[in-house]
């Protein structure tokens, strides 16, 4: 390092310094991500006689609402609960047990993770809801699924499973398996074990894994209009809802309610998820011993890994990878202009590598300040604030965001690019934020101690120490923002108008599009395309970590 | 009755357990002795059925239990790191093996309530165990193995986490417990100490072999081998060749000069012998006197650790001979550099044959 870098280093680590930095990072956090994503909360308050006008004694648009925020939670309900059912013991056995093929699995179940929603939604909604999928194979004349709610729980559980199992296995993997062994030492059965000892113990990550997997179902909108489209069903979730009103000048209130609704329900459900998991005493302490011992027993211990197996391959692998073999029955009519797909997808990289690039250099402060409780009874409030935008839907963070940009006069930046850039860098900061904390937590504060002791000031031992230590999850953060803004759908479409959009397509809108015209053949082609991109991008950022980097 | 059966125990291409032979009586105290990686846990944890041997047989009350899995064998298990339920409290961690076990309230309410009074720790019963000290968790880890109705005992390293001062008076509660509810105990140390002071049985070992099984006293008085003298005990090695040999002793050249009389009748003329004696019982004097047995040499090193002092004497063939006695509190030290005799009696040296590997890799202790 040359003596001026070395300079500047010394005089950014000096107490002034380090406070104004704090507050940028504050305000950044306030101004950019915060406040524009509760706007719509304001706009409803404010304005409430044009909603009880337009949405409250409007007969039918009242009960569009009421019906698409029930699909929307009766979805995600189902979806969670067979995510959880099914993943918990893939999770269990991918953690706990050694066996042939685990390798395997372990990878097969990341590959959806990469692939943007939508291309995964219409795959497997193809898969099962259209003429083309499922059905003519086993004899039926149309799509197997033909239920616009079952064809969107299908959807969900492809792209969330993973999640699912993922996040639950790496939880599993911390804790000590003594517990359990002691437990079988003072004559508990393996299910008695696994259900006394470790379920408890990990039971608040496990709803975070159950809230995430619940948040991501309401919030998700490519694919689950896609699935809706395929089965021609004219039901809407109301993410879908919340995209065609944005649409619609008159339905612009309508659209605000929905979304904060949604928000004030994501919020209320992430609270209320920590109070009981904190207080109930969920798994049950009384035991059956003779049903548990004969749970335990080899039989059940089989058909267990078999009907896992079975789920994830029949549910999960073969509808997310039907497209590779759909793409040679798709028609594509020779005159069709891929002109503007391949802006969308230069588009869509655009938006994701600023996005990640900004929210890296922006989050990871932010992680430290939570992680090592720099500004003293704030940092709790911040803690709980900055994981906000990952569970409101991004569809209502969207629109509440594209409110609030174009209601400030001042701002200049509002070209559509811009409003996509700044919509999905409000709904991907907690990532790299939660990851980047979470890492630091593992991390013994002592050694950045030990550095300061060393002589070293606070960028050097950040730039030394920290860095080094926590650089994988700031990879893994990276890339989950790069995959979840080069995937989003709801956001953008609640950001931007129709004629917005045209002015900056993304992949996953043109796909929605081209589904929506009935352009099946360039819509899988589509699919393919970015699934390659995003897939080869994914291995050269793996090859580069050197490393196994859980998304 | 706990019986091992030539069991065998591999980890990959590294021998754990190699046909280790093991009978434990029903109500007996027995340590198993040896250092790191000598194969102690494993054998235990094959006992609880946590791990199973690639060959060979374990039986309890002369029935194979290898086909029992760990909850069925009916054994209290005491980990080093106590492995305390931290979702738990005191009571409830206590009152695990019999609910798992699926016993009435009643019996599981008794049982706990009775253990708690064992061991002490009724005014803790709703302390979660990060809010007790490292002893109060060892004595719930305890409480805990004992509530479930074991009836074998398997101590890890129970009290080896703990600090010195606590661990001397724990051994003596523990062994005080185990005997008070006619328990048969098995527990695993390194610490030749606590082995000695707790046990009915020792049986050492060393590399996944078993060295010798024996009262603490035989084995401190009659070790089989090098390895297991030097591990009980302290002791002087010297090596040397036999000289002369009739029905009273032998006679033994020093390697390095000097003769010493033994009386052990079990080698020959010719013989390489290596000699041990324990520290304590030669006797130290300043000047060269001729007694039996006395070698010669300066004292090098004295060091004072309390209870006795330990000098280091350079023989004059060159090797390093260990006296132990009482501190001269009050008294002239002797000095380092002083000429002094070390003298033993015949009746108090152990011979050995000089082994193969050497004298070093001989008392390797990993």
């Amino acid at each position: 390092m040359s003596g001026r870098l070395g300079y500047l280093e010394k005089v950014l680590s000096r107490p002034f310094s380090r406070s104004a930095w704090y507050f940028g990072i504050v305000t950044f956090f306030l101004l950019l991500v915060l406040i524009p994503a509760t706007y719509v909360l304001t706009v409803v308050v404010s304005d409430w006689a044009t909603i009880d006008r337009v949405v409250l004694s409007d007969p039918t648009t009242r009960s569009l609402v009421i019906d698409s925020l029930a699909l929307s939670f009766e979805i995600a309900a189902v979806v969670t609960v067979l995510n959880f059912v099914a993943g918990l013991p893939m999770a269990w056995v991918l953690a706990r047990r050694e066996f042939r093929g685990r390798e395997l699995i372990d990878t097969l179940i990341d590959m959806p993770l990469a692939v943007p929603t939508s291309a995964l939604g219409f795959s497997v909604a193809l898969f099962w809801g259209s003429s083309s999928g499922m059905g003519p194979f086993l004899g039926w004349s149309g799509g197997l699924v033909s239920s616009g709610a079952i064809a969107v729980i299908l959807v969900h559980v492809a792209f969330s499973y993973p999640y699912m199992v993922r996040s639950i296995a790496a939880i599993l993997a911390e804790i000590d398996i003594m517990y359990e062994i002691a437990g079988r030492t003072l004559g508990a059965s393996p299910l008695t074990a696994a259900r006394t000892i470790t379920l408890p113990l990990f039971k608040i990550g496990l709803s975070t894994g159950i809230l995430l997997s619940f948040a991501r179902s309401i919030s998700e909108t490519g694919a689950t209009m896609i699935a809706l489209d395929i089965v021609k069903s004219a039901d809407k979730t109301a993410p879908v809802l919340i995209g065609v009103w944005k649409g619609q000048p008159g339905m612009i209130p309508a659209a605000s309610f929905v979304s904060a609704v949604l928000i004030v329900l994501a919020v209320i459900l992430m609270f209320s998820a920590r109070i009981v998991v904190y207080r109930a005493k969920i798994p049950l302490r009384k035991v059956f011993p003779h049903l548990e011992k004969r749970l335990s027993s080899n039989l059940p211990i089989r058909l267990r890994n078999v009907l896992t197996v079975a789920f994830l391959s029949a549910i999960v692998l073969i509808p997310s990878f039907f497209i590779f073999a759909y793409i040679f029955q798709g028609q594509i009519p020779s005159s069709f202009d891929w002109s503007i797909f391949w802006r969308s997808l230069a588009d869509s990289f655009l938006v994701a590598g600023t996005v990640t690039a900004a929210n890296t250099v922006l989050g990871i402060p932010m992680a430290i300040v939570i992680a090592r409780k720099k500004i003293r009874f704030v940092t709790p409030l911040f803690d709980i604030l900055s994981s906000i935008p990952m569970i409101v839907p991004t569809a209502a963070l969207g629109f509440s965001l594209g409110l609030f940009w174009s209601n400030q006069t001042w701002f200049p930046f509002k070209a559509p690019l811009w409003l996509l850039i700044l919509a999905h860098t409000a709904f991907t900061y907690p990532f790299i934020v939660r990851n980047m904390a979470g890492a630091l937590e593992e991390i013994d504060p002592t050694l950045e101690d030990a550095a300061r002791s060393l002589g070293a000031n606070s960028l050097q031992v950040f730039r030394r120490i920290t860095f080094p230590l926590t650089k994988m999850s700031i990879l893994a953060g990276g890339i989950m923002m790069f995959t979840r803004s080069l995937g989003e759908t709801g956001a953008t479409l609640a950001v931007l108008t129709p004629e917005q959009r045209l002015q900056a397509p993304t992949a996953p809108v043109m796909i929605v599009d081209f589904v929506n015209k009935g352009f099946y053949g360039a819509a899988s082609l589509s699919c393919v395309i970015v699934i390659g991109v995003t897939y080869a991008l994914m291995l050269l950022l793996r090859r580069i970590a050197k490393g196994r980097v859980v998304i | 009755m706990i019986h091992l059966k030539n069991v065998t125990k591999r980890y990959g291409d590294v021998v754990a357990l190699q046909r280790v032979n093991l009978e434990i009586h029903s109500g007996e105290y027995v340590t198993i002795l040896g250092p790191t990686g000598s194969g102690k846990t494993t054998t235990l944890r094959l006992i609880a059925g946590l791990t199973q041997p690639d060959s060979g047989d374990i039986l309890f009350d002369k029935a194979s239990i290898l086909k029992k899995p760990p909850e069925e064998r009916d054994i209290g298990y005491v980990f080093q790191n106590f492995v305390l339920f931290p979702h738990l409290n005191t009571w409830h961690n206590i009152a695990f093996g019999g609910e798992a076990k699926g016993w009435s309230e009643e019996r599981v309410f008794s049982e706990t309530e009775k253990m708690l009074e064992l061991v002490r720790l009724r005014e803790r019963s709703d302390a979660y165990p990060n809010e007790l000290s490292g002893g109060m968790q060892q004595r719930v880890a305890l409480a805990r193995a004992l509530a479930s109705g074991a009836k074998i005992l398997l101590l890890d390293e129970p009290i080896g986490a703990l600090d010195a001062r606590l661990r001397m008076s724990l051994r003596y509660e523990l062994r005080r417990l185990v005997k008070e509810l006619g328990l048969t105990a098995i527990h695993v140390t390194h610490d030749q100490e606590e082995a000695m002071a707790i046990s009915d049985r020792i049986v050492i070992l060393r590399r996944g072999v078993v060295q010798q099984v024996g009262f603490p006293m035989d084995l401190y008085a009659q070790p089989r081998s090098i390895f297991v003298a030097n591990f009980i005990g302290e002791a002087t090695f010297l090596a040397g060749t036999v000289k002369e040999a009739n029905d009273t002793g032998s006679s033994i050249e020093l390697r390095g000069g000097g003769i010493v009389r033994i009386s052990d009748l079990a080698h020959r003329i010719g013989d390489l012998v290596t000699i041990g004696i324990r520290p304590e019982l030669p006797s130290l004097a300043p000047g060269e006197k001729k007694t039996e047995n006395g070698l010669f040499g300066f004292l090098e090193r004295r060091t004072f650790v309390g209870r006795f002092a330990y000098y280091s004497v350079r023989l004059d063939n060159g090797d390093t001979f260990l006296v132990k006695r009482r501190p001269e509190i009050g008294r002239q030290a002797f000095e380092t550099k002083l000429r002094v005799t070390v003298s033993f009696s015949p009746d108090e040296a152990f011979v050995f044959a000089h082994p193969k590997e050497g004298l070093m890799a001989a008392l390797e202790v990993d």
